[in-house]
C-alpha cells in the first residue's frame, strides 16, 4: 500500500478509540456528579431515594406529598437532605432490588420484597436492623405536633410511647422472627379482604329478582336454590322466609349471608343470559388465590377438621399433622366438611369468568371496573383504583357506586349453616409496606428520621387518606371509603385450619392441581380422593416421606437455631444487656423443643406405637 | 521472520489499554458508604459474624486469630468468635468442626475466666451433642460430662440453667420412659437450686412439653406452665397461645374454672389475639352452664 493509498482511507479503529473515550468521559462524568452530589460539603443536596411497588393510583402522590412536607421542614432543609421515589412495577420490582443490593447501589430505603437473596437470616446482610430505635420516641409525635382535637390521653400516649407502640399492631409488620429483630417500618394498612359489590348492578339483579320471584312458575335457576330434602339429602342453599324477602326488597343492601349470596350470583347470571350481557358474570376472579373468596370459605370448612388435628403442642396445625390425621382416621375423603367445601367451591366456580385460571389481577379489576362484574374480591390495596375506576368512566351510564362488605357466613338455617360459625379472625393482622433501609446507605440518620416523620400520627393518617388505604398508627382516623377493610376480630385463628397449602411441596402441588380440576368440573371428586390417597400412600412421596423430611428439616432448623444461638451469645458478651438476655432465653426454649426433631420422634412414637420412625 | 512492529502501534494499543483500563477505573463505585475499607480484619470478622455471613467471618477473622498470643487482650474474643465462625460455617464438614473444637478446647485450656471457659465448654458440648454433618458421630457421654461440668462449676444462674436444659435434653432424646425421667428430675433439681431466676419460666415450659408430649400428663404440664405464667414466659409475643393451650389441659382435666380465668385473660389482655372470639364464646357457654357462679363474658375489643 502507498503512502497515498494511506492517508485517502479512514482508519476505522480511531472510531472504536473515540467511542472509548466518549464511554470514559461520560463515565468519570457520572463519577464526579456522583460524588459531588453525595460526598460533597454539608451545602450539598443529599438525596435518600425511597423504592417500592405500590402503583396503585394515589400512593405515589401521596408519598410525594409526604415527602414534600419532610423536604420543606427545615432542619431538613438546612441539612440538604431531598426525598425522593423511586415507584417500580412489581414485575421487575425484585430484580431490580437484587442487583442493586448487590452492587451496593440500592436505594437508601426500600420496600424490602420478597426474593430468595433476603430470605431467613441474609435479609440482616443487606438492611440495617432498627431494633435498637424502635424503643425511643417518636419525635414527630411530640404534643405540639399532634392536633389539639385529639383525645388528651391519646395526645399523651403517642407523645410518651416508644416508636413501636405508636403502631396499631405494635410494629409487627417490622419483625423478623429469624432474627429477632425489626428490619422495617410499616406505613400503611391494606386491611382484611373483602367484596366490591357494582351497586347499580345489585339493583339490576334484584329487580330482575323480585320478577322472577313474582313468577307463577318460578325459572329452573331459582327453583333451584331454595332449601330442600331430596332422597334423604340436603339440596339448595337457603329457605324462602321473611328475611329473604325483606332483602330482596332493599335495593341498597348487599347479601347479608351466604344464600343471599348464592341467590343473587345465581340471578345475576340469570340476568346475564336473558339480557344477552355476554361479558357480565357474577363475580370477576383470577389467577390469585387472595382474590378468591373459595379459598376463605376453604379455610372456615377445614377448621372443624382442625380441632382435631393438633398435636405437636405447637400453634397452629401443620401439614403434617393435617395429612397424617387421614392415617389417624381423623378425616377421610367422606368427611363431611371436606365434602362440603368442595361443593361450594365447586358451585361459586359457575360463577367465575370462564378460563378464571388465565386472568391476573389486573384484568380481574378491570373487569368489575367496566362493569362487567357485579362482585370482585380483593383487599384494600386495590380500593382507591375500583373507587376511581368506577366513578370516571366517561360514560356517565357507565359509572357505578361501589359497596365493601365482608365475606358472608351461612345463616344457621341455611345451607352449611350448622357447619361453619366464623370466618379466620383478623385479630393479628400485620401493617403494610414496610420499609427498610439499605444497610450500606450514607444516610442511615435521615432515612430513619424520614421513616418517624412518615409514620408519626398526623403524617400517617393524611398520607393515607390521600394513599386512600388504613394508616398504621395509633390514634390516625381512617376514611370513610376505606372503613370496610378495618380488621374484624371476631373469628377463628385461621393457622388453627387444615390448609393444604402449608404441606410439603410434593404433596401441595398435588392437592392444588387436583383440586383444581374437580373445582372446574375436569375430575370427579372420587378420583381425586382415590388418586390423592394412593400419592399420599406412596413410599417416596407419600406421609412416611413427609415425617422423614419434616425430622430433617426440625434437624435443619436446630442447625440453624444453634448459629442465632451462636451469634446471640456473641452479642451478649460484647454488650449485655437485658433485651439480648430475653432473646436469647427465647431462642433458646425454641431449640430445645425443636431439638433434633426429637418431639416429632416423641409424637410419632405415640401416634403409630408399633411401627418405627420412617426411614426412606 | 520476525514482524516489524512499528513504534505507533505499540503507542496504539498502550492507548486502548489505557483507556479501557481507566474506564473500568473511573466506572468503581465512587464511595464507600460504611467505611468498609477502614475497619481491620477482626472488626471486619466481628461485624460478619454479627450478621450471620459465617464464611466472610471465617475469611476476615483467620488472619487475625492465628497471628495472636493468648496473652492478647483481643485473643479471647476472636478466638471465640472464630470457633463459633468455623462451627457455623457452610458446608458443615469435619474440618470446620474439627478446628472448633480444637479452637474451644484452646480457650478451655487458657489462663482465662471462668465464663469465657464456660461458654467454650458449653458450645463443645453442643458439638458432641448433635451431628452437624452426614456421618458425624454424636458423642451423648462427653456432652453429658460437659455439661456436667459447667453444672459443678454453676449450679445457679445462666449457665447453670443452660447446662442443665442440655443435660436433660440429652436424657429426653433417648425415648425411653426412664431416660425421660431422668430429664424430667435434672430440670426439675435447677429449678429448686434457682427459682427466682428468669430462666425458670424457661425450665417449666421445657417440662411442661415434656409432660404432655412424652407423658400425656396434662394436669403436670398445666402445673408447670402455671409455673411459668407467673414467671414470664419464654416468649412475650406467644403469650395468648400459651394460655390457649393451658386453658384446652384444664378443660381436659375438668378444672373448668382455671379454663375461664385463662380464657378471660385472653380476651382482656390480648386484644389482638385470634383466639379472643374462641375464648369469648367458651366463657359465655360457661356462664350459661353455670349461671349460679354470677360469670359474665368478656367482650372483645375492636378497632
Amino acid at each position: 500500500m502507498s503512502k497515498e493509498e494511506g492517508k485517502k482511507g479512514f482508519n476505522w479503529n480511531w472510531l472504536a478509540i473515540a467511542a472509548l473515550i466518549i464511554a470514559y468521559a461520560f463515565s468519570a462524568g457520572r463519577f464526579f456528579v456522583y460524588s459531588a452530589q453525595n460526598n460533597g460539603d454539608a451545602n450539598s443536596k443529599k438525596t435518600i431515594r425511597v423504592a417500592h411497588w405500590q402503583l396503585e393510583p394515589g400512593y405515589r402522590e401521596a408519598l410525594d406529598w409526604a415527602m414534600n412536607e419532610y423536604n420543606n421542614l427545615p432542619h431538613v432543609k438546612e441539612a440538604g437532605i431531598e426525598v425522593v421515589q423511586i415507584p417500580l412495577p412489581q414485575s421487575v420490582y425484585n430484580q431490580f432490588m437484587n442487583v442493586h443490593l448487590i452492587s451496593g447501589t440500592a436505594p437508601d430505603i426500600s420496600a424490602a420484597g420478597n426474593t430468595k437473596l433476603i430470605q431467613g437470616n441474609a435479609i440482616g446482610r443487606f438492611y440495617a436492623s432498627v431494633g435498637e430505635y424502635v424503643n425511643q420516641v417518636n419525635p414527630y409525635n411530640s404534643v405540639e405536633k399532634l392536633s389539639p382535637d385529639l383525645d388528651p390521653e391519646l395526645r399523651e400516649y403517642l407523645a410518651n410511647a416508644s416508636w413501636k407502640d405508636t403502631f396499631l399492631d405494635g410494629m409487627e409488620g417490622g419483625w423478623r422472627q429469624e432474627l429477632n429483630d425489626y428490619y422495617s417500618i410499616p406505613i400503611s394498612n391494606a386491611g382484611g379482604m373483602r367484596l366490591y359489590y357494582n351497586m347499580s348492578l345489585l339493583k339490576k339483579g334484584k329487580t330482575f329478582l323480585r320478577e322472577a320471584l313474582a313468577k307463577k312458575s318460578q325459572p329452573e335457576w331459582l327453583k333451584q336454590v331454595w332449601l330442600r330434602e331430596v332422597d334423604g339429602s340436603q339440596q339448595g342453599y337457603l329457605p324462602d322466609n321473611e328475611r329473604l324477602r325483606k332483602w330482596v326488597a332493599n335495593d341498597d343492601e348487599v347479601p347479608q349471608t351466604m344464600g343471599q349470596l348464592i341467590l343473587y350470583c345465581f340471578s345475576i347470571k340469570a340476568m346475564a343470559k336473558a339480557k344477552n350481557m355476554e361479558y357480565l358474570v357474577p363475580i370477576s376472579v383470577g389467577n390469585s388465590s387472595s382474590g378468591d373468596p373459595v379459598f376463605r370459605y376453604q379455610n372456615a370448612f377445614f377448621n372443624i377438621l382442625g380441632k382435631d388435628l393438633e398435636y405437636d403442642g405447637n400453634t397452629g396445625i401443620s401439614g403434617l399433622e393435617a395429612f397424617d390425621g387421614l392415617y389417624r382416621n381423623q378425616w377421610n375423603f367422606d368427611s363431611k366438611p371436606m365434602k362440603a367445601y368442595f361443593e361450594v367451591a365447586k358451585l361459586f366456580t359457575q360463577f367465575y369468568p370462564v378460563g378464571y385460571l388465565g386472568l391476573d389481577r389486573e384484568q380481574t379489576q378491570r373487569r368489575f371496573v367496566l362493569g362487567d362484574a357485579a362482585i370482585f374480591s380483593s383487599g384494600g390495596w386495590d380500593a382507591a383504583g375500583v373507587f376511581k375506576g368506577a366513578s370516571e368512566s366517561n360514560s356517565e351510564e357507565k359509572r357505578f357506586k361501589v359497596s365493601i362488605a365482608p365475606p358472608t357466613m351461612p345463616a344457621p338455617d341455611e345451607r352449611w349453616g350448622d357447619m361453619i360459625k366464623y370466618m379466620p379472625s383478623e385479630a393479628n393482622f400485620k401493617t403494610g409496606v414496610p420499609l427498610s433501609i439499605n444497610k450500606q446507605t450514607q444516610h442511615l440518620d435521615w432515612a430513619l428520621d424520614f421513616l418517624m416523620f412518615i409514620s408519626s400520627q398526623p403524617v400517617n393518617e393524611e398520607f393515607n387518606r390521600i394513599a386512600a388505604w388504613l394508616p398504621a398508627t395509633v390514634g390516625s382516623e381512617t376514611i370513610e371509603s376505606m372503613r370496610g377493610f378495618e380488621p374484624i376480630v371476631e373469628g377463628f385463628p385461621s393457622y388453627e385450619s387444615f390448609n393444604p397449602d402449608n404441606s410439603r411441596a410434593a404433596i401441595k402441588s398435588q392437592w392444588s392441581g387436583m383440586s383444581k380440576l374437580v373445582i372446574t368440573g375436569g375430575m370427579d371428586y372420587e378420583e381425586f380422593a382415590s388418586k390423592m390417597t394412593s400419592f399420599l400412600d406412596s413410599q417416596r412421596q407419600g406421609i412416611k416421606a413427609y415425617w422423614f423430611h419434616d425430622r430433617q428439616g426440625i434437624k435443619d432448623r436446630t442447625r440453624a437455631l444453634d448459629r442465632t444461638l451462636s451469634v446471640e451469645e456473641l452479642n451478649l458478651t460484647l454488650d449485655d444487656n437485658a433485651k439480648s438476655a430475653e432473646r436469647f432465653r427465647s431462642l433458646f426454649y425454641q431449640s430445645l423443643t425443636d431439638d433434633e426433631g426429637v418431639n416429632l420422634e416423641m409424637i410419632w412414637r405415640k401416634l403409630h406405637p408399633d411401627q418405627p420412625f420412617p426411614t426412606l | 521472520m520476525i514482524p516489524r512492529i512499528s513504534i505507533y502501534k505499540l503507542l496504539y494499543k498502550s492507548l486502548v489499554i489505557g483507556v479501557i483500563a481507566s474506564c473500568f477505573a473511573g466506572c468503581g463505585s465512587p464511595d464507600d458508604p460504611t467505611g468498609e475499607a477502614l475497619l481491620t480484619p477482626t472488626e471486619k470478622g466481628l461485624s460478619a459474624l454479627k450478621m450471620f455471613d459465617y464464611d466472610e467471618a471465617y475469611q476476615q477473622l483467620s488472619k487475625v486469630q492465628p497471628t495472636l498470643a493468648p496473652t492478647d487482650p483481643q485473643w479471647l474474643e476472636v478466638t471465640f468468635a472464630y470457633a463459633l465462625a468455623s462451627w457455623h460455617r457452610p458446608p458443615p464438614n469435619q474440618r470446620n468442626i474439627d478446628q472448633a473444637a480444637q479452637l474451644f478446647n484452646e480457650m478451655i485450656n487458657a489462663k482465662v475466666s471462668e465464663e469465657w471457659k464456660t461458654r467454650a465448654q458449653l458450645s463443645l458440648a453442643r458439638i458432641y451433642e448433635v451431628d452437624d454433618y452426614i456421618g458425624d458421630k454424636v458423642d451423648l457421654a462427653k456432652a453429658r460430662e460437659i455439661y456436667r461440668q459447667v453444672q459443678n462449676r454453676y449450679p445457679t444462674g445462666d449457665f447453670g440453667y443452660q447446662a442443665s436444659l442440655r443435660l436433660a435434653q440429652t436424657y429426653v432424646q433417648e425415648l425411653e420412659p426412664k431416660a425421660i425421667e431422668q430429664g424430667i428430675d435434672i430440670v426439675r433439681e435447677q429449678i429448686a437450686r434457682d427459682p427466682e431466676s428468669p430462666w425458670a419460666a424457661v425450665a417449666y415450659q421445657f417440662l411442661g412439653d415434656i409432660y404432655i408430649q412424652a407423658n400425656g400428663d396434662a394436669a403436670a404440664a398445666l402445673k408447670a406452665y402455671q409455673m411459668a405464667e407467673k414467671i414470664g414466659f419464654s416468649n412475650n409475643s406467644r403469650t395468648d397461645a400459651y394460655l390457649w393451650r393451658m386453658a384446652g389441659w384444664a378443660k381436659q382435666i375438668g378444672e373448668e374454672p382455671e379454663a375461664v380465668r385463662l380464657w378471660t385473660h385472653i380476651v382482656e389482655e390480648f386484644p389482638r389475639s385470634p383466639y379472643g372470639t374462641l375464648s369469648r364464646d367458651n366463657v359465655r357457654e360457661y356462664a350459661l352452664q353455670y349461671p349460679e357462679k354470677g360469670i359474665t363474658a368478656p367482650e372483645l375489643k375492636t378497632w
